[in-house]
């Protein structure tokens, strides 16, 4: 479990740093919070990622975390 | 950064959780890699659009992974290590009890959320949990705050939601 943890984790700093983000992904816990609990109920509908088990891949993790941050990013904007 | 030294940093640390108390729980719900989230208090609505329409509580408790046992001085209810869909059924107790105790243990680290409907959640820290460098739980607390705890006895208390520009 904490493995799995820290893996998102290192996905979701990773994209927070790569896409505009630098500095601030501990801040960010509120947006990660939300994100952890997207990403759970996207599994738990059947959304299967292309690693062991059907998890998702890091780089998987990355890409939804991009989007994710994309999403608030365009309504921080309008 | 700050460390849990003495009974001193412990009643600091204590200020900034004691809120929770009297907050009841209306919402149990999972996050990435079994993390165990209750909302607690005033709803709020989720802020990313891609929760459109789904609300969170104003306080947020997160094992981040660490494991944990809910017990009643009846019955064995329930414990990190069951299947998640077993655990939302069992959880369902929670639903609606208040908190009535935020208890941070020192030496051990374990945390002991204590229920009006006689329930006890502890949380409970092991050495492999340090392994990995997070935190043992979280908890989110009104005005975009964050209590975060562990590994070992750190703790900081900071901003949730700065956004960078």
């Amino acid at each position: 479990m904490k493995a799995d943890i820290k893996r998102f984790n290192d996905a979701w700093n990773y994209a927070c740093r790569t896409y505009g983000y630098r500095g601030m992904a501990s801040e960010m816990r509120e947006m990660r919070f939300e994100f952890s609990e997207y990403i759970h109920n996207m599994k738990a509908s059947g959304y299967m990622g292309t690693g062991k088990n059907g998890d998702f891949t890091f780089q998987e993790l990355v890409n939804m975390a991009k989007e994710f941050l994309e999403a608030m990013k365009n309504r921080k904007n309008k | 950064m700050k460390e849990v030294k003495n009974s001193c940093d412990l009643r600091k640390l204590s200020r900034t959780t004691e809120g929770v108390v009297g907050k009841k729980c209306w919402k149990i719900a999972f996050g990435y890699g079994g993390e165990l989230h209750l909302h607690f208090g005033a709803k709020l609505p989720c802020e990313n659009p891609k929760l459109s329409g789904q609300e969170k509580g104003e306080w947020r408790f997160n094992t981040c992974g660490t494991s944990w046992t809910l017990s009643s001085p009846r019955t064995w209810v329930a414990s990190s290590s069951a299947d998640e869909k077993v655990l939302l059924t069992k959880l369902k107790v929670l639903e609606d009890a208040k908190v009535v105790h935020f208890e941070i243990g020192i030496p051990n680290n374990i945390v002991t959320v204590a229920f009006d409907n006689d329930c006890l959640l502890r949380v409970i820290p092991g050495p492999k949990d340090d392994e990995f460098k997070l935190p043992y739980w979280e908890l989110f607390t009104p005005n975009h705050m964050i209590v975060s705890f562990g590994p070992g006895r750190r703790w900081f208390y900071r901003r949730s939601d700065v956004f960078a520009k």
